[in-house]
Parts: structure tokens; sequence; C-alpha cells
């Protein structure tokens, strides 16, 4: 188990819990991430502050403070 | 395909000066392109005035018309042009899905001054104009993050200013040092702009951030009409302000330069200028005459009664009118000094003779803190009420005049002061 903040590039995985509360849980919801959705990790910006991810065929962008909320098993 | 453009757009190394180099491609385009019809504008309304004038004359209604409505209406319907341009790229951007990744480039960098991601669409927006930089401060979801971006767009120098910087810095720094300044004087304005940022947020709106958590919409390629239509609606709105309120605010000007009227004074100057003897003591006898009229007019007597606010840093009634005579719009800012150093009012920033009388009248000192005070202070009339408007209430537009008087204010006293040991 690890959280998705510490994925690298590349990587693969399967969420299996999200930390996150009210709102933000509503919108990670709402963009497919949920317990049990595949996770690929496709890139940062500088010092990871921003990530991108690929929840199914969607593409998001999170902060690594958000991803620090989300753990992932990897594949 | 998505994948194959954003290991190049968002690279970790390249994806910064990529996008920097194509928003500076499209500034270049904006100014560069724009001002080929912005000439035939010009000469467009210079020849209405023109024409007005045969038709209603020389007296006040001609030059109410003339002077007043169409040079103030013509100034700023001249820059459709860069406008149109600059939508143009802004929308390409947008609707290509390339603007999201900006945002995920950019926040990390933002973040740290407690602005969003998205803060920047806004912010580069407002080096054109305000109006639509506050106008697309709508991007941004949560309320403190909005009104944060809001409260430091006017910070970016809007095009508005460049006049102003132009004339002083071609006045008091040497020809080949000029352009650096005026890159600093933008450079130095966006900093202090994310330093604002940054204290607003520590001290005024507090609260935790809004998390970044967006869908990065695949590229495609931008529908023609969709393009159309916003760059459309664009063009007609900037007209219909330029219609509505910038003529109401340029007869007022007008008015306030013009009234009251001293029929003696008048006349005694009609008699002088009927004996003169060459064209050039007509000439120098007509501004003469618009100098001691002006010192009596409307317009004189406020930047008199607010003198007494602006003498810590450096400014005598003249400049602090100018400044006042700004809050209609940023462009009034070198007319008024035009007219106010008896010249006439048909000076731009590249008239020699302003320069020189500047560069003779005004101290170094007063100069700088000019520059600083025109950088910082409240945006113009019409941007001040979209900002109302986007911030949902008048109340913000009171502190917002607070917040930057008192930065324009400060810091050109530092300024001055500082420049007044060199």
């Amino acid at each position: 188990m690890i959280m998705l903040s510490e994925m690298n590039p590349g990587e693969q995985g399967i969420v299996s819990k999200i930390d996150a509360q009210g709102e933000l849980k509503q919108r990670l919801f709402s963009l497919g991430l949920r317990k049990g959705s595949q996770i690929k990790m496709k890139a940062s910006s500088i010092a990871k502050s921003t990530l991108e991810v690929e929840v199914g065929s969607t593409l998001l962008a999170l902060r690594y403070e958000e991803a620090k909320m989300i753990q992932v098993k990897r594949v | 395909m998505t994948e194959k453009i954003d290991a190049i757009l968002i690279h970790k190394v390249f994806g910064i000066p990529i996008f920097v180099v194509l928003m500076w491609s499209l500034f270049q385009l904006t100014f560069e392109l724009g001002s080929i019809p912005m000439e035939w504008i010009d000469m467009f309304f210079v020849a209405l005035g023109v024409y007005i004038k045969t038709i209603f004359g020389e007296g006040a209604l001609g030059s109410l018309l003339a002077d007043g409505a169409l040079s103030g209406v013509g100034a700023v319907v001249m820059f459709l042009p860069n406008i149109v341009i600059l939508f143009l790229g802004i929308a390409l951007l947008e609707t290509t899905g390339y603007m999201a990744r900006v945002a995920f480039l950019l926040d990390g960098f933002f973040h740290r001054f407690g602005l969003h991601g998205k803060s920047f669409i806004p912010l580069v927006t407002g080096f054109g104009c305000s109006v639509p930089a506050y106008m697309s401060a709508r991007t941004l979801k949560n309320n403190k993050d909005r009104l944060i971006t809001l409260f430091i767009i006017g910070f970016m120098s809007c095009g508005a200013k460049l006049p102003v910087y132009v004339l002083f810095v071609g006045a008091f720094f040497p020809k080949e040092q000029a352009g650096n300044v005026l890159f600093l004087i933008y450079i130095a304005g966006a900093l202090v702009g994310l330093l604002a940022a940054k204290f607003l947020k520590l001290f005024v709106f507090k609260g935790v951030d809004e998390p970044f958590v967006m869908e990065m919409p695949k590229y495609r390629l931008p529908s023609l009409k969709l393009i159309w239509h916003t760059v459309v609606i664009k063009a007609i709105l900037y007209l219909q302000k330029a219609g509505t309120f910038i003529l109401a605010a340029s007869m007022l000007i007008w008015f306030a330069s013009n009234y009251p009227k001293y029929p003696e004074i008048e006349a005694a100057y009609a008699q002088k200028i009927e004996l003169a003897q060459s064209d050039e003591a007509k000439v120098s006898l007509e501004n003469e005459q618009a100098k001691v009229l002006l010192e009596k007019s409307f317009l004189a007597m406020i930047g008199k009664s607010t003198e007494g606010l602006f003498a810590p840093i450096g400014l005598d009634w003249k400049m602090t009118v100018a400044l006042e005579s700004g809050l209609a719009a940023k462009e009034v800012v070198v007319s008024t000094l035009g007219v106010l150093y008896a010249l006439g009012a048909e000076v731009d920033e590249e008239s020699e003779g302003l320069l020189e009388v500047i560069q003779k009248e005004i101290p170094f000192a007063s100069a700088v803190s000019f520059i600083i005070f025109v950088m910082f202070y409240l945006p113009c009339m019409a941007a001040s009420i979209v900002f109302a408007k986007e911030s949902g209430s008048y109340k913000y537009l009171v502190y917002l005049f607070v917040f930057t008087t008192l930065i324009a204010w400060g810091l050109s006293f530092i300024g001055y002061r500082i420049a007044l040991y060199m």
C-alpha cells in the first residue's frame, strides 16, 4: 500500500482508500476516482507540486496534497 | 494523440518555457498586428473630428463633440484590433484544451503566493485590459481565490498605462536604458501583485485552499463557429463600452477642463492674438491663454483642493489632477498632462515638446513617484464598475480603493525619498 503521491510516472494501481471529506470527496467521486478505480500516474510538474493521473479514460490533474489522501495498491 | 502532445506541452523542463514563448508570441502579435488597423482608425477619427468642426463650428458644441466626445471615444476604439487579436488567441488556447495544461504547470508556483493555478488567465489578460480580466476571473469557482485574483489584477499594468510610462521613461532615462526600465516597470508591478496576493491570503481572505482537482480535457481542434461567436461578442461589448461609458467620461473631462468660462480673459487674449506678428507668437499666445484658463477651470480647482494629500510624495497640483483624471481612463493621464503643461490637447507620448517640458518642469524624484503611483492606483472607472459587479458588492470596490491607494501612496513615498538621495 502506498499513497498516490508516492507513485512514479508510468506506475499503475487500484484505489484502496480515500481519506478526503465532504466536497473534495464528492468532487473526486464525480470524476470517477473512488475505491476500486484503476489509476495510472502519467506525469508531474516541477517539484511534484501537481500530478496528472489517468482514471478509466479521463485525465485528471491534482495537487500533491490531495494525492496524499488517496491510498493505492500497486498492480 | 493527447498523450503525445502532453509529453511535450507539460514536459517537466520544457513545459513552462513553451508556455512563455507562446504567450510572448501572442503579445507580439497583439501589438504588432494590431497597430496596423489602429493607424487607420486613428486617421478616421481625426478626419471625422475635422468634419464635425466644419459642421458645428469651432464653438462650444463643435469642441465638445470633436475634442471631447470623439477624441475620447476614438482613443478607445483604436484598441479594438488589439482586443480582438488577444481574445482570439485566448479563445484558441482555451478551446483546444491547452489552458488546463497551463493551470497544471503553474499551479505549484501560484499556490505559494496564495493564488490558484486558474488565476493566471485573468492575470495575463490584465496586461491587455482589466475589464476582460475581471470577467475572466469567473473561471475560479472558489469565492476567496476569485476575490484575491480580482484585487491584484490592477497591478498588471494595462495597455492604457503604456503611454504614461513611455512619456516619463523617455524624459528621465537615457535612451539605451529606456527599454529595460519599461520592462522593469511591468515586472515590478506583477511582483508586487504576487506579494499582495500573499498578504491578502494570509490576513484578509483566510481559509482553506480550494482543492485543485481538475479534469484535463482531451486536445481537440477548435470549432471555428464557437471562436467566431466568442470574439464577435467580445468586440460588440467593447464597442458598447466605448459608445456609452467612455463617451460620457470624455465629455465630462472636456467640460471640467473648459469651464467655468472667463469672457474677459478670452477677450483680452483674442485681442493680443489678433495683433501678434508671427504665427509662432500666435501659437504661443494661444497656449498661454489655454494655460491661464485651465488654472481657473473646475479641473484645477479639484487638483488644488487635494494637492496637500500628494505633497509628501512630491506631486504638484498638475500631476495630482492628471492622476485624478486617470480614474476615468488611464489614457486621459497623458492628454491631461499635455493640456496642463500648455501645449494644447493634441499631445501624445511621442511629441517631443511635452517630453522636454516635463523634463524641465518636473523633478526626477517626482517623476519616479508619479510612475509608481500610476502602476498601482485604482483602475479606470469602467474597470472599477466591472470589478464591483464581478466581486459581487460595491463594498469590495471601497476596499479596492483603500488597498490600491495605500500601496500606491506608500510605494511612491519610498520611491520618492530614495530618488531624492540619488
